[in-house]
């Protein structure tokens, strides 16, 4: 139970700055997650708009570079891995019977970081020659030879990455160390699962995105020659460093994502997660293998085949794991006596959407198909569908399901179904004809294309900007729920299991001042 | 002694044995996170 002397905080500027708490912490963490969204949002509005008509119309061609590095790196390391991080504030503790994170100071570091992270990366779009432009993946030798943005980008790079690394080293230490008696690994929620087993991939593989780019500092300023082909380095060794960290991040980027779902849908079809023990374990499985793929990205630089071979057949394996948590999605949903709230709509067109990138991907798994597929935009249309469909669809869900427990309101469903369905039609009309512009032969990072690929550029433009502006709505049912609504209950859905509906909503400021015992 | 906190800013003290148990987790951790940043740039200097 929560003490009166537990609940006083500090108000004002001061709560938010010295904050230790990990509700508030975690309010931060989405609410800076969320600005971020409108920001590298309206980036990408700017990409289609340009993109509208063959040609070139609004922007130059070096700010369109600027304009898909910015957004790509926004969206990844500003929106999608805040807000994982902002729910596991918030709901890890709560799920665990933990009354705090276990380091609630350096939580509040770990956050802090990130603006001053992001206003470097966005100040350097007013550096000399503008900002970076060599796409997110900072490819040598083209990075070596840029304007001081990469600069900029470099040293935001390693204060997103210690970030990253510290929020993730305080929540195994949560994890493993504050759960309530009684509560063994294997009867954690599963979104405490798979946040547990992404933890462990940012650690490591954050410093190897750091090594990457310190060398790439180095090479520009510092007389080193790793990735300089006249100095004796090796532009593809970049990539191979690179793509390390690049694909357990794309795993980091929906592991999260996949515990938000396995959430929700029990919930909604009233029926426990089908296999809980078979997620968990091909949670890890997709985590182990996400080591073993990177050179899937690379297929086209010129390896061996016994190379190839074993990076394609490795991408292949991954498949299995996420047909099992797809499996035991559906499973759960048969028969459930179900019912769909504005978090299982999410959820379900997670489930459905989610499918159409995993399946794009082995497409794209296979090495002679890659070959025609690499840049192009196929490769754009399906990293958004896992990446959009996937894991935005699962934090607005999440944000949909918990949003009446951290407020104590309930939100408007009237408005929530709208923004639902609006956000889904919008998504599908912006990424479906980008498939069809990829198989056709339009390469991607271009502000220009031949006349032929005009009609499908104008549907992905126009899906792109109704997908913009329905986010308005987000914002308002947000702040309608913040600002009052219907009293939420403590269990606020019939069907929810867990420890964070036995709290009040909203919960009081340290969640579990005494442990809940779990039998 | 533990020091109780005086805003209410942090929740009630831990036990020693729970202290020492974080520290050694998230200091184990770090040590994986540094080593891995230093192996990646070790690994390819030549």
């Amino acid at each position: 139970m929560a003490s009166a002397h537990h609940d006083e905080h500090p108000t004002g500027l001061s709560r938010w700055l010295f904050t230790t708490n990990h509700k508030d912490i975690g309010t931060l963490y989405l609410l800076f997650a969320l600005l971020m969204f409108f920001v590298g949002g309206a980036m990408a509005l700017v990409i289609r708009a340009e993109l509208f008509q063959p040609g070139l119309q609004i922007v130059d061609p070096h700010f369109f570079n600027q304009m898909t590095t910015m957004h790509a790196l926004i969206m990844i390391f500003g929106v999608v891995m805040p807000a994982f991080v902002g729910f596991a504030n918030w709901q890890l503790p709560m799920m665990i019977g933990a009354p705090d994170m276990a380091l609630p100071r350096m939580n509040n570091w770990s956050f802090w970081i990130l603006p001053f992270a992001f206003t470097l990366l966005l100040s350097s779009l007013f550096a000399p020659g503008g900002g970076p432009a060599a796409g997110w993946t900072l490819y040598a030798p083209l990075s070596v030879r840029e304007g001081m943005a990469v600069d900029f980008t470099i040293l935001s790079i390693h204060m997103m990455g210690i970030s990253s690394v510290l929020g993730a080293i305080n929540i195994i230490a949560t994890v493993l160390n504050m759960r309530a008696p009684g509560m063994n690994l294997m009867k954690m929620p599963l979104f405490v699962w798979t946040w547990l087993i992404t933890a462990f991939l940012l650690i490591a593989v954050m410093p190897v995105l750091a090594g990457a780019v310190t060398m790439l500092l180095t090479d520009r300023h510092f007389g080193t020659h790793f990735f300089d082909a006249a100095g004796g380095g090796d532009p593809v060794m970049y990539q191979h460093i690179f793509w390390f960290f690049g694909h357990p991040e794309v795993y980091i980027l929906i592991l999260p994502a996949f515990g938000l779902v396995s959430q929700i849908i029990p919930t909604f079809a009233r029926k426990p997660l089908f296999g809980y023990d078979s997620m968990v374990y091909a949670t890890a499985s997709i985590a182990f293998l996400s080591f073993i793929v990177w050179a899937h990205h690379m297929f086209t630089v010129g390896m061996p085949t016994a190379g190839e071979l074993f990076f394609m057949y490795a991408t292949m394996l991954i498949a299995v794991p996420t047909g099992v948590k797809v499996f035991n999605w559906v499973a759960t949903m048969w028969r459930g006596s179900m019912s769909f709230e504005t978090p299982m709509l999410f959820a379900v067109a997670f489930v459905f959407l989610f499918t159409i990138g995993g399946l794009s991907g082995l497409m794209l798994a296979i090495v002679p198909a890659d070959f025609q597929y690499h840049d192009t935009y196929f490769v754009v249309a399906h990293f958004h569908y896992v990446l959009v469909t996937g894991a935005i669809l699962a934090i607005m869900g999440g944000a949909y399901y918990w949003l009446p427990k951290w407020t104590g309101h309930m939100y408007n469903e009237t408005l929530g179904k709208w923004h639902f369905w609006l956000t889904v039609i919008g998504m599908n009309v912006t990424f479906f004809p980008q498939h069809f512009l990829g198989l056709a032969g339009m390469p991607r990072r271009i502000p220009d294309y031949a006349l032929q690929f005009t009609e499908f550029n104008q549907w992905s433009t126009i899906g792109a900007f109704l997908l913009g502006f329905s986010q308005i709505l987000l914002v308002i049912v947000v702040v309608q729920t913040i600002r009052g609504g219907k009293k939420a209950a403590n269990k606020v859905w019939e069907g929810a299991e867990g420890l964070e509906w036995t709290l009040s909503s909203p919960p009081p400021y340290h969640s579990f001042a005494t442990a809940p015992k779990i039998k | 002694m533990v020091k109780q906190p005086a805003s209410g800013r942090e929740p009630a003290p831990r036990s020693p044995e729970l202290r020492r148990a974080i520290r050694r987790t998230a200091l184990l951790l770090a040590a994986i996170a540094i080593g891995m940043f230093v192996f990646t740039l070790v690994r390819h200097w030549s």
